[in-house]
């Protein structure tokens, strides 16, 4: 009976504290629970079938070409092995996989997620540390990325690794930067302002091309400008100074001089992402801040597009950061309630090995995950990834600070962003606001 | 000279008359509301005493065997989950931890919270202004197809709901290129005109009230109920209007609008509820960018649905998203309390 599994729910850090409220409150997440199970392709854990082989659920949140890719690693896996299969499924749902994990009757053995999740997880005893099993195996967790070993480690324990990484520099279309004279990418904010000056084109009041994409990730902006949004501690710190001098930079360089109603219809006019009429690929605008997979998207999509990678702009008064970005993990972790969590892990291995990553990561234009393939010959099939790849090396490049309170704060930088470039308040004014209102944020 | 009052209530008082006469197969508020018992006694209906009883329990018994399929659905996916967000609504709950019961703290920081107004503002906007605009326009489309002339009626009354069965996510894809504020279709022929068409997409005065336009693509769902409504109004009230010499407008007003008001009760309360709900076009429209905005530029197309579900499944704070959605039911039943008492007053004036 699900209320029954319901009070068996492994997550809890008071596990001795049973009380009726529990399992009525998770009541609510069985009826999804229900749904998902009837939807899976795979109904429980296979203990035996064909050559009493051990199945392994792989639920991936990777879907189309990219999901494509995991299943050959998945394939090359069950043709390696006579004792494990793993059956793989792709279910982009985080809410499901969420809801699994609270599970009696779990939907997978091993699963994946980004950076955030894995505190707050380990905390809830979601997620299974695998420092017991790298001591017993003596795998060796040298050569994975430092900052996403820092990410995933929470009070000494390593809950999950980076199969995949991800990370932003600026893109830049050459050609349009020596139809203006200029033979290098923008090293400082203030070459950039020139960048944008010289290349931004407006004909009868309208304009026709812009020096910088119209709506940027200010957070990123911030922090290339030398500003953070959390403190050491973790407390969001958006009143920072220099997040203040970025938001106002991009005030005095872009929305200013070209005027945020002409911005917006700009923006309006603008072709889809992942299309080949992406303003980037068609020239709509010279410089942005984007991520390593459009060096696969313009491969496919625009190959002949003459654009290149550097690193983001610094403030001239502050060469030390050069080199920040932020860096975004696909990490692979094994629930708490896995019901084959040593099989899990040998499947993970497999997964990590440098072979499987190289090929994985290949094929989704993503960057690895270990230090050792950052310089691989076999990324240079990918056009302009070498930037990105030797981005990651800075020490600059980090996860973003991830505590309980992280969305709610992103709502209300996003929101506080829309003000200011609207015109309706000024940097400093909308970021004293948003540092009052995030004390009142839980912890 | 007669005072215009009593020279109308004169000239009307055979149509009235005539109006309050229910068409025979126009829908009552009883009938409208379920209020109407099964075992009721009807003409034809009519047999001996212990033999009709015996029959009632039998039929009443093969009536609720036949409900039963759906009793026990509404049980456990409506009834279950509802009485849980009632409790969880007065809890801590990220799924993954043990609720912790907190009172009444989840409420009373939803008259603190800014987005709570701003959301409850937009479903508010979206609800009365937009279900009045959607019922009129309806009922226009209805009148234009009702149309004795109307040529090729059938085919214009199946055009007329086709884009009622037309996916949300379809239309909204489709209304981001015709609204678009550069090259979108509606624009482009404003411009034809020499009208300086805004920005429906980008600028909050109009995101609104482009929704509101969208949601007049699918008003076939009403259109096609005024219609049937139109249709049940007998023509001998008509004729006798005409013969009292009513225009096209008094019959309107005194004959149509009379007989179809139970149907436009009905509509209103439906309309009503799915827009304090509305969810999919605003939220299909104003999808995040990299900033994490929700609703679109200064989030104006965050409706109090998105917000709920954003607390739920962005901020993971079950028990306020629960809260948040006990504080919507309580205000669907009093406006819909207020709708059913505000018409059975105008009945009684009537």
């Amino acid at each position: 009976m699900e209320y029954t599994s319901v009070m068996t729910i492994i997550m809890s850090r008071n596990r001795r504290q049973r009380s009726f409220a529990r399992p009525i409150a998770a009541s609510a997440a069985v009826l999804a629970l229900l749904a998902v199970s009837a939807c899976s392709t795979n109904d429980t854990p296979s203990d035996g079938g064909d050559d009493a082989k051990v199945t392994v659920r792989f639920t991936y949140l990777w879907t189309g070409t990219e999901g494509e890719a995991v299943e050959e690693v998945i394939a090359a896996f069950n043709a390696s092995q006579d004792k494990i299969t793993v059956v793989g499924t792709s279910n982009p749902d985080q809410q499901a996989q969420v809801l699994s994990m609270q599970s009696s009757n779990p939907q997978f053995d091993i699963s994946g997620t980004g950076n955030s999740q894995i505190a707050p997880w380990a905390g809830s005893a979601a997620i299974k540390s695998l420092t017991p099993l790298i001591e017993a195996d003596g795998y060796d967790t040298a050569d994975f990325l430092p900052a996403a070993i820092q990410n995933n480690t929470v009070d000494g324990e390593l809950y999950a690794l980076p199969i995949a990484s991800n990370t932003y520099q600026m893109l830049y279309n050459k050609d349009v930067l020596a139809e203006a004279g200029i033979s290098d990418p923008p090293a400082t904010f203030e070459d950039w302002a020139n960048v944008i000056r010289q290349t931004s084109v407006v004909q009868d009041g309208e304009i026709t091309r812009l020096g910088v994409q119209p709506v940027i990730d200010y957070a990123l902006l911030a922090m290339a400008y030398g500003g953070a949004w959390y403190d050491a501690s973790g407390n969001p710190t958006p009143d920072n100074p220099r997040n203040i001098e970025a938001l106002q930079w991009w005030m005095d360089n872009v929305v200013t001089p070209y005027g945020y109603d002409d911005l917006q219809t700009f923006q309006s006019g603008l072709g889809e992402w992942g299309t080949p009429e992406y303003p980037f690929y068609a020239g709509d605008f010279t410089t942005m801040f984007d991520g390593n997979w459009q060096s696969a998207f313009i491969a496919r999509l625009r190959p002949d597009l003459n654009w290149g990678v550097a690193p983001f702009p610094y403030p001239a008064d502050r060469p030390e950061a050069k080199g920040v970005s932020r860096l975004d993990l696909s990490n692979l972790f094994i629930p708490s309630n896995s019901a084959h969590p040593e099989e899990a892990w040998e499947f993970m291995k497999f997964y990590l090995s440098n072979d499987q990553m190289r090929g994985f990561t290949l094929a989704l234009a993503n960057l690895p995950g270990r230090t050792s393939l950052l310089d691989d010959p076999a990324y240079a099939e990918l056009p302009n990834f070498s930037g990105f790849l030797e981005a990651v090396k800075s020490p600059l490049v980090e996860p973003s600070y991830s505590m309980p309170f992280s969305a709610e704060y992103s709502t209300d930088m996003g929101a506080a962003f829309g003000e200011i470039v609207a015109g309706n308040t000024d940097p400093a004014t909308a970021m004293a606001e948003l540092a009052e209102k995030a004390k009142s944020y839980s912890r | 000279m007669i005072p215009a009052r009593s020279r109308r209530s004169q000239t009307d008082r055979p149509v009235l008359a005539a109006a309050s006469r229910r068409p025979a197969n126009a829908l009552s508020r009883a009938e409208l509301s379920g209020s109407e018992r099964p075992g009721d006694e009807r003409p034809g209906s009519e047999r001996p005493g212990g033999k009709r009883r015996g029959t009632g329990r039998r039929e009443a018994r093969q009536g609720f065997i036949f409900a039963l399929p759906f009793l026990i659905g509404f049980a456990i996916f409506y009834f279950v989950p509802i009485v849980v967000t009632l409790y969880l609504s007065f809890t801590e709950f990220n799924i993954l931890q043990s609720p912790k019961w907190i009172g009444l703290e989840n409420y009373t920081r939803a008259f603190g919270d800014e987005r709570f107004y701003k959301s409850l503002g937009t479903t508010f906007y979206l609800t009365f202004i937009g279900v009045p605009i959607g019922l009129g326009f309806g009922l226009a489309t209805a009148m234009i197809l009702n149309l004795r002339r109307m040529p090729a009626r059938g085919f214009a009354r199946a055009l007329a709901y086709v884009p009622a069965i037309i996916p949300v996510v379809v239309t909204a894809y489709l209304f981001r290129w015709i609204l678009n504020g550069r090259h979108g279709l509606l624009n482009t022929v404003l411009g034809w005109f020499g009208i300086s068409a805004p920005n429906w997409l980008l600028d909050p005065t109009w995101m609104r009230p482009a929704v509101i336009l969208i949601s007049l693509w699918a008003v076939g769902g009403t259109t096609v109920i005024y219609l049937a409504a139109l249709r049940s109004v007998p023509t001998d009230l008509y004729e006798a209007a005409e013969l009292d010499g009513c225009g096209p407008v008094r019959r309107f007003i005194h004959v149509t609008w009379p007989s179809i008001l139970p149907v436009t009760v009905f509509q209103l309360i439906v309309g009503l509820l799915a827009n304090l709900q509305a969810f999919d076009v605003p939220y299909l429209l104003g999808s995040g960018d990299f900033n994490m905005t929700i609703g679109g530029p200064g989030e104006t197309w965050l409706t109090y649905a998105i917000y709920i579900y954003h607390v739920a499944f962005g901020y993971f704070r079950m028990g306020y998203a629960a809260a948040l959605a006990w504080l919507l039911f309580l205000i669907a039943l009093v406006l819909t309390v207020i709708i059913l008492r505000l018409t059975r007053e105008v009945d009684n004036a009537e």
